[in-house]
């Protein structure tokens, strides 16, 4: 298969899947606001499906590119709101609230818009990313940002629990404030550990190919920076206690910085991780 | 990580107590059921009492993340302090001194490797260093980029790259000089009355709208963007062709041989092993402190032979807690 003939498949599959997660983000808001039970099993079904034909599009490009597709703004946000599907279904089954799915979603599926807004052509590596650091760096920020969505999402549940209305089907399906806190939490913890492995393989991979392991590059710096806002949070909850409101408040923060990080960086600070812009040697 | 456990005498004294678990008759199975290895029997004189731990190493994870950042924080400042950076650039066939060492750096050969796009796809420079003292050859490699050369403690980064060309500079006919000019260098002579800047290169000019561009990054037609002063003041700015004369007053330049030069980056930074064993030691220390819960378990048989049960678990003692019910009515759910 040629190049071109993979990319319309890809894009296919992409535009296929992000429809799915369209889908599903209706089905689950059906679900929650509608308080349709049935919703939120077939908006837990199409979720599936789509990270199914997310997942083909994504092999569908590394095999096309002959790389790992994580090395521009398109790769990194259609990986990034995969993370975020992946740590979702994962936690939904780990937990069993479909209301999740309502918060949750929603993110992913905004992030794969950003990513239908970027160009999708293939392009060959700079010298600078050609490294097998690019797959462990990158793909550790996979998972840890999609982790933090996660977390997010759940956190801006437990925010707006309050003015839910307490009827009985809500009571069923949204977890009390505890889980609320204890979910978050506990993706939040994944998030950390990922992020710190992006940031310590980061530096590995800098060392490599820039002769310094800590530049204070402004995506070092915003990585750092978020890293010590969930470092607080951690730390806020175990020696002060810090639960409920104020801890989702921080989580919430903590992923306005991931996303600035991302994209705040790339579109706004000259980088040397922007790598949408052509430098001269990098 | 030896530990005597303390043994509750009622229920108050250990909050976490499993009341309305269905225990098994045996207090081996309790253990089994939620995951533990076979428990111990605790000496007691009247109370028959059985005790395992799990995940204990947990409990090193928030030292080893603590002193992991301590480390890497130590660390690169040991390296702003002990270390240095400094740069080198040239076309093959140039040799000099590297700055702060004993030793000296030669350009063998530089090269681009490009794809059919016309995309670079590797810098790569010959290099050669010496003694300085001895002038004997110590090492003799490439520096890539991601694939630096490493020697005697330093690192030699392929860092970038641009135009040279050789000036010929002429006052009334006569050489004035003969040197070779790099892409953002200004050569200033004869006492400060001419100066010729290398503004820019075009490898292969043509001229777009009126303004000069290239149309490949090969030196099929190459001009060199220049800027002349003279008196100190800006006299001249124009593009020039190989070979071409331009002449100013008693002055007259032409350039010749466009090739690349390479521009090396090169680091000496102790505070590398420390910060690489502090980011590993940090990294290990998040895994244990969020992913290695230290658990315990006791198990109490009872004069009539019921079983009590506490558990412990710094970390999540109510989901652990939650777990054991589960895995005691259910089966265990980590086997």
């Amino acid at each position: 298969m040629g190049i071109e003939q993979s990319l319309r498949l890809e894009t296919g599959l992409f535009n296929f899947s992000l429809l799915l997660y369209l889908v599903s983000m209706g089905l689950y808001l059906v679900f929650f606001i509608g308080k349709k039970e049935v919703a939120g099993t077939y908006g837990s079904y199409v979720i599936k499906g789509g990270f199914i034909l997310h997942t083909l599009a994504l092999l569908v490009r590394w095999i096309a590119a002959g790389r790992i597709p994580l090395s521009n703004q398109y790769e990194f946000a259609t990986a990034f709101a995969w993370g975020i599907v992946l740590c979702f279904m994962i936690f939904e089954i780990k937990f069993g609230y479909k209301a999740m799915g309502t918060f949750v979603i929603p993110i992913a599926f905004l992030i794969m818009g950003y990513a239908a807004m970027q160009s999708k052509d293939i392009r060959p590596l700079m010298p600078a990313l050609q490294s097998n650091w690019l797959s462990l760096h990158v793909g550790t920020a996979v998972i840890g940002y999609g982790a933090f969505g996660v977390a997010a999402g759940v956190s801006l549940m437990f925010l707006l629990r309050n003015h839910l209305s307490a009827n009985p089907f809500v009571k069923k399906h949204l977890p009390d404030g505890d889980t609320l806190d204890l979910i978050s939490y506990r993706a939040i913890a994944l998030g950390f550990f990922f992020l710190t492995l992006v940031i310590v393989t980061g530096a590995i991979w800098a060392e490599q190919a820039w002769g310094r392991y800590w530049a204070w590059d402004p995506k070092e710096t915003w990585s750092l920076i978020t890293w010590i806002i969930y470092a607080v949070y951690l730390h806020a909850r175990i020696i002060r206690g810090w639960q409920g409101k104020k801890a989702a408040l921080f989580s919430v923060i903590g992923f306005v910085c991931v996303l600035f990080t991302y994209i705040g960086v790339n579109t706004w600070l000259p980088s040397i991780h922007s790598y949408a812009l052509v430098l001269p040697l990098q | 990580m030896k530990e005597k456990p303390h043994i509750p005498t009622s229920e108050k004294d250990n909050p976490l107590l499993v009341l309305d678990a269905n225990p098994p008759k045996n207090p081996g199975d309790v253990f089994k059921k939620t995951g533990f290895r076979a428990p111990v029997k605790l000496a007691h004189d009247r109370r028959e009492i059985y005790y395992q731990k799990k995940h204990a190493l947990g409990h090193l994870g928030s030292w080893f993340t603590h002193v992991g950042l301590l480390i890497v924080f130590i660390s690169y400042l040991f390296g702003q302090v002990a270390g240095f950076e400094t740069f080198f650039y040239g076309v093959p066939g140039v040799r000099g001194e590297i700055e702060h060492t004993n030793l000296e750096l030669a350009i063998e050969d530089f090269s681009i490797d490009y794809r059919e796009d016309n995309s670079i796809h590797q810098y790569t420079s010959d290099l050669r260093v010496y003694s300085r003292e001895s002038d004997r050859l110590i090492k003799e490699g490439v520096s890539k980029v991601n694939d630096p050369l490493r020697v005697e403690g330093l690192s030699i980064y392929q860092n970038g790259t641009g135009w040279a060309v050789d000036l010929n500079l002429y006052k009334e006919g006569q050489v004035l000089r003969d040197l070779t000019l790099y892409e953002g260098e200004i050569h200033v002579d004869d006492d400060q009355r001419i100066a010729i800047q290398f503004y820019d290169f075009f490898p292969d000019l043509v001229r777009h709208q009126g303004m000069p561009r290239s149309q490949s990054p090969f030196p099929d037609n190459p001009h060199m963007l220049y800027v002349l002063y003279y008196e100190g003041f800006r006299a001249d700015m124009n593009v020039v062709g190989m070979g071409e004369e331009i002449r100013y007053e008693e002055y007259a330049f032409s350039v010749e041989d466009p090739r690349h030069f390479t521009y090396l980056q090169i680091v000496r930074d102790p505070g590398i092993p420390g910060a690489l064993a502090g980011g590993l030691l940090l990294t290990l220390g998040v895994f244990l402190a969020f992913y290695l819960h230290p658990k315990a378990l006791m198990v109490e048989r009872k004069a009539d032979g019921a079983l009590s049960i506490w558990s412990k678990a710094p970390k999540g003692a109510l989901i652990f807690q939650k777990q054991i019910k589960t895995a005691l009515k259910e089966g265990s759910p980590w086997e």
